[in-house]
Parts: C-alpha cells; structure tokens; sequence
C-alpha cells in the first residue's frame, strides 16, 4: 500500500469576474492523480504558477480540493475537519523556500519547537526538552543555537530550523516547496544531503517541489513535471531525463545551463510565458508554445498514458516517440 | 589597454562606529566585447564592486578607501572616483548602465514602459523629436523580443509579466547605447525557461552591438555557457581570476573547486554532494589572515605550522600561470 495515493485531485480557484461576466474558475490542479511510498522521494517541476504549491497544499489541506481524494497511510483525509484533522496533521508536514515567513520572529526555535511538541504529542516538558536537542542535533544545530531568534541565523541555519520544526511530530510525509532555491549552491547542497540523511534515519517521504531540474533529479527517485495543473509526465529520475517522452520535459531540461561542456546540449528556448490558467489552450495546453503541436494537438487533449505497454513512464503527449529526436 | 580597469578597489562601509570592508583590494578588467563573470556566495561583494564602478555606493555608511577604477571610451579616459559632478552624470548616461535581479529596482510603477524607455533615449542627448524617439523604441523593444511592441509600450510595469518586465529593463538599458551593461543576477528570479530566453539574448546583443557586460551570479552553469572570462570573489576578496574554461577545467583556489563540485549535475547520479561547510563570515567577523580559513579544505590537509600562516597573513593574489591569478598560500 502506497504510503500517499491522490486520485483525480481538483484545486479550482474561483477568480471574480467583473460586473458584467460571471465568475469565472481558476483550474490550478486539475485532474491530478499518483502515489508515493513511504521512505520515496517524489520531485515536481514545472515554470511558476504551473500549480506546484497548490498541489502540495491540497494535499496537506492548507488548501480545500475541489474534487477528488486523498489519503496517507491508508486513510482517506479528504473530508476530515476539525479535531480529527489536527490528530491526522501530525502525519503530514510541510517545509516551504523561505523559512522566515513561517517562522514566528519573536519566538526562539527552542518555544517554537517545543509549542509544535505540545500540540502534537503527549510529552512532558523534560521529555519535550530532550526531543529539541536530538530534532536540532539531527539538523546540523548546536544545542546552544536554540535559544535564539530566526533572525539570529543564516538562510540555510534557518531552513534547517524550518527542517527541524517539521520533523518534530515525526510525519510520514513532507511536502518540501522549493525548500533549497533560495539558498547559495554552497549551502544548497548542505541541504539537500540532509534531506537525504534525515530520509535514510526516519523513512519520511518526501514531495520535493523545485524547479532546477538538477536538484530535483539528484534527491528523487520518481519526477513529476507538471504544465498547467496537469501532470505530463512522469517515472523513474534517469527514465524522465534520460529518456525523455514530453517536449516540455525536454524544453525544461535543455534550459538547465549546465557545468560540463561535454554534457551541453543544444538548446530549446520555449517561445512566449506559460499561458493563464483561466483560459487554458485548446486541445493539449502545450501546444502554443510546442515545436512538436500539428493540427491534433489543437484539437485534442492527449491523456496522461504510459509510454508503452504497462510501463511505470507516462507521458501526456501523441508524439512522445519523437522527443528523443528533439536534440 | 583595456576598456575597464579596476585596480586594487576597496569599499568600507562606516556602521556604527565600525570600518566594515565589503571589497579588498579587488583588480579586474574588461576589454571591449567581453563578458566577464563575478561569481561568488551572497554577500562576497559582487554588487558592491558592481555598483562602485559608476560610484554608485551610498556614501555615507560607504566609503571608497583605496584603488582605482579606470575607464577608457575612445580617447577618452575617466577616472571614475575622481570625477567630478557634471563628468560623473556624463559617464553614468553614456558609458554605462544596469540590471537587476528585481524590475522594480528599475522600473517606476507610474509611467509606462514606453515613456520610461524614452526617458533612457533622450538621456542620451542625441534624439530630440517625439517621433524618432518612438521608432527606437519600437526597435529595442522588438530587440528585446516583445511582441506588439506598439501596444506593449502604452502598459505600466504591473500589467506586465516578470519575464516580460525584465525584458523591459534591458530594454531600457540597452536604449541608452552603453559601452558597458552590468547585469546583477538578472535572472536568479526566474523560470530556467524565460532565464534561457534572457541569456541568448544577452549573447545576441553582445555580438550584435559589441557591448561589454559584466554578469553577476552564482550559478556556474552559466558563467560555464555565457562568460569570457570570470572573477571569483569571496568575502570581498577576488580569490580567482582566468578564462571561464580555465575555471571549470582547472580551477586553483580551493574556494572555486569546493564551488564547482557543489553543483548537482543532470545524469551525473552520486549519493552525496560536496558541500562547503559552515556560511561566509560577515565583514564584522573576517578572520585576520586568509578569510577562508575555517572552511577551506586544502587547509585542512596541511600540517599546523603550514596552517599558521593562513591564519597569520592574507595571501596576494598572484598570476600562477599566464592570465590565471589566485589568492592562496598554498595553491600549486
Ligand atoms: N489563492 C489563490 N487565488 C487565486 N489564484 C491562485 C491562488 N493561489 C495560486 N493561484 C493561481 O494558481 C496557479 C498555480 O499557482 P501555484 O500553485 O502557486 O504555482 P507554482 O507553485 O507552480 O508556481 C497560478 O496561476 C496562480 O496565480
Ligand atoms: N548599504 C550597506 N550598508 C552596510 N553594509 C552593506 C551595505 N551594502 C552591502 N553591505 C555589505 O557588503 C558586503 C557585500 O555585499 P554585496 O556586494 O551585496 O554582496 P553580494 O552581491 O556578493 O551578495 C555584505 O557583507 C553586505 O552586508
Ligand atoms: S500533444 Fe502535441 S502539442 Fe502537446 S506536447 Fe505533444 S506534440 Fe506538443
Ligand atoms: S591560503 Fe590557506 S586557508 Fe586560504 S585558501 Fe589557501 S590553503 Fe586555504
Ligand atoms: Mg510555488
Ligand atoms: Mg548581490
């Protein structure tokens, strides 16, 4: 059993219309579905405002889902409210880019961290106490460090804070919404090989939302790239790059400016933004700024199916047979 | 005889009493057509150095204690820390001009794009008339790559995406016909996609138009696709100077290689990435001898009483081999 299964999730924003034109929906995840196992890190690319945060949030219910469900370990967390809801949050957490906007400014990471236990767990205040220590331990943080405010720490101090705060109930899952951007490659890379390190300890799963394609390959298994609230493709990390089966995928990829000259590839530049999600393209929502779109694709929509028969890539694109000749 | 010639510049900044150094001694130059690259964590003094060479540093809390910075147009040569008043506005009009990471550092909210963009032609003092000026417009606009650029000239900066709005910026900064564009982190904010937009049309202006650009980042897969040559800096110091492929295949300073070796790399799947431990030390805490002491790992593998003349004396910069400096005890 899949630790996370979402099927069929739906985020509709409903945006005002003017006085004249009725409301009209923002479709920001449309028709999601996919699973994560416990211990499995799951990357999500995708250009801004593609939907990234707002699957992560719907998933974790900062954001209500305009259809479809949801659930983590097994039990469906669609339609909790309430206090079973506070019971089952202790299972789900999030980390966002930067760490200072959920931090409280006046609360030393020791209060901040030991209010986050109290909520969440029966501990008493020794226990709690010692639980700190080991969470800042386990975060590359001295025990001497928790007596002062966020802004006493540096970017990548704070985002292991933030790290901290969200592993203190113990969740099986951790929603990380670009949690490394922000940060120097320096620093990047102290965090992303402790992600690495806390997933090996505690088997958390991670949603690992980035957009460096580079990242994200390195710290999952699985990639997810999303277009306009939809996946279009997915699988294993070296199948998505090596074998790449959506021209999007392939745009993303190429724009990567890489190190080594050798690995260098001629590049794709996408022509224009990615469109509103308001008014979503005709048939597939790639297809104005695809170099691959022909009369199909303005007139259908493809599915997301696997690439051949029974396999785990999948791939939302009629001619994904020709994106390996993309160059 | 290069276009631009930064000698020995330091900038201290007076805060609370205190000479903070936010650039040492720093030397580079730029020759005509080039892009050079500063690199560097945040807060090593890449746009410090950046903005002192059109004397751009608020002065008070900055102050240009030392060095000298040297431009050369024709046969004309600035001496931009001693110009005066009428010849610094001269310089700062004509010879050079800049991008952000963030539009809204350049960009006013109340005009239009278009009015701004004149604003940049007339600056320039050879374009009088409503309608020539509305021509260039048109062109640099359609330079810059926007679409109907007729009707994108009569939108305000909100009505326009972020890619769109750093479009516009360059679109400014390349209508007042600069010998030099700096470009600090001029896409660190946005998607891979509209940054690849961005630096091919970087490239195309430089070999269009000849203009010399300094572009700041921190991401070394462009300085590796975009750049000439490159400038390391690290807590205000320059630490490296060589060809961009020179710094990729052979880099000397430790700084540099611990740099390079943390990128992650497509298809290149190893369990653990190197990292540089701790952060950079702020100007208030820079250690007395070499300020990387303490997360250089050369260090690390020298006897102590190599090590103690890291921490005792700052080394020189020094060309290792022809066109390649570095600034380390140590470093063959
Ligand atoms: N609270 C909201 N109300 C209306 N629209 C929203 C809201 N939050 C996000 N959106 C829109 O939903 C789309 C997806 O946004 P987001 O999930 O933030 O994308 P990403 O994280 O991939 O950048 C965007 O078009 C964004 O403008
Ligand atoms: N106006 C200022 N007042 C005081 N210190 C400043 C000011 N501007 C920059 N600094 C300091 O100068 C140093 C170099 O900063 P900066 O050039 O912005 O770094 P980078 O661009 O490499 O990130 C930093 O330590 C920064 O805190
Ligand atoms: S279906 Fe057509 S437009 Fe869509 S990605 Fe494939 S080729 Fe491009
Ligand atoms: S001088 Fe010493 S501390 Fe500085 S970079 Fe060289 S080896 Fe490292
Ligand atoms: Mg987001
Ligand atoms: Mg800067």
């Amino acid at each position: 059993m899949p630790l996370l299964k979402v099927e069929n999730l739906k985020t509709y924003y409903r945006v005002r219309g003017s006085w004249f034109s009725p409301a009209k929906y923002l479709r920001a995840v449309d028709d999601v579905s996919f699973e994560l196992e416990a211990g499995e890190t799951l990357g999500l690319v995708g250009e801004s405002g593609c939907g990234k945060s707002t699957l992560g949030r719907t998933i974790i219910k900062l954001e209500k889902q305009s259809g479809g469900r949801v659930s983590i370990g097994g039990k469906d967390i669609t339609d909790l409210t309430g206090t079973e809801l506070r019971k089952a949050r202790s299972g789900f957490q999030m980390i966002f880019q930067d760490p200072y906007g959920s931090l409280n400014p006046r609360m030393t990471v020791f209060s901040a961290l030991d209010e986050v236990l109290s909520i969440h767990s029966k501990l008493a205040a020794p226990a709690r106490a010692k639980r700190i220590v080991e969470l800042l331990e386990m975060v590359g943080l001295s025990a001497e460090q928790m007596h002062r405010y966020p802004h006493q720490f540096s970017g990548g101090q704070r985002q292991r804070v933030g790290i901290a705060r969200a592993l203190a109930v113990g969740p099986g899952l951790i929603v990380a919404d670009e949690p490394v951007s922000a940060l120097d490659v320096s620093v990047q890379a102290q965090i992303i090989n402790l992600l690495i390190e806390i997933q090996k300890k505690t088997n958390v799963a991670f949603l690992f939302i980035a957009h460096d394609l580079a990242v994200v390959e390195h710290i999952s298994r699985r990639i997810m790239v999303m277009y306009l609230g939809k996946i279009v493709e997915s699988g294993l990390s070296q199948e998505v790059t090596g074998n790449t089966r959506h021209p999007y995928t392939k745009a993303l990829l190429s724009a990567v400016p890489v190190i080594d000259p050798v690995t260098r590839r001629s590049r794709i530049i996408l022509p224009g933004d990615v469109p509103s999600p308001m008014n979503p393209p005709s048939g597939c929502p790639f297809h104005p700024r695809c170099p691959l779109a022909r009369e199909k694709c303005r007139n259908e929509a493809p599915q997301l199916l696997p690439v051949k028969d029974g396999d785990a890539h999948l791939s939302a694109c009629f001619f994904h047979d020709e994106v390996i000749k993309m160059g | 005889m290069a276009m631009l010639d930064v000698k020995d510049l330091s900038v201290d900044f007076l805060v609370e009493g205190r000479k903070l150094p936010a650039v040492s001694n720093a030397s580079f130059s730029v020759e005509k057509g080039e892009i050079l690259a500063l690199v560097g964590e945040s807060g090593c003094g890449k746009s410090v150095s950046c903005m002192a060479l059109a004397r751009l540093v608020p002065e008070p809390p900055g102050v240009y204690s030392g060095g000298s910075i040297t431009f050369h147009h024709e046969d004309k040569t600035y001496d931009v820390l001693s110009l005066d008043k009428k010849n610094l506005r001269e310089f700062r009009r004509h010879r050079i001009s800049y991008i952000f990471q963030e539009p809204s550092a350049s960009l006013n909210p109340v005009f239009r794009v278009g009015e701004q963009i004149a604003e940049s032609i007339y600056l320039r003092g050879d374009v009088e008339d409503e309608a020539t000026a509305r021509k260039e417009i048109i062109s640099v606009l359609k330079q810059v790559g926007i679409a109907e650029p007729e009707q994108k000239m009569l939108c305000y900066p909100h009505e326009l995406s972020g890619g769109m709005q750093q479009r516009i910026m360059i679109a400014m900064a390349l209508a007042s016909k600069p010998d030099l564009l700096v470009a600090d982190e001029p896409t660190t904010a946005l998607d891979v996609t509209i940054q690849a937009q961005i630096l091919e049309l970087l490239r195309e202006i430089r070999g269009k138009s000849g203009m010399s650009i300094i572009l700041v980042t921190h991401n070394l897969g462009i300085v590796a696709d975009m750049a000439d040559n490159v400038v390391v800096m690290y807590a205000g110091h320059v630490v490296e100077c060589a060809t961009a492929k020179t710094i990729m295949q052979e880099p000397l300073h430790p700084y540099t290689r611990a740099l390079i070796s943390a990128v992650p790399r497509l298809q290149h799947q190893t369990e653990k990435l190197s990292t540089i431990p701790g952060n950079v030390p702020s100007p208030a805490n820079y250690p007395g001898g070499c300020r990387f002491f303490g997360r250089c790992q050369l260090a690390d593998t020298l006897t102590a009483d190599k090590q103690a003349l890291c921490i005792s004396t700052i080394p020189e910069i020094q060309e290792k081999r022809k066109g390649h400096s570095c600034r380390c005890h140590y470093s063959k």
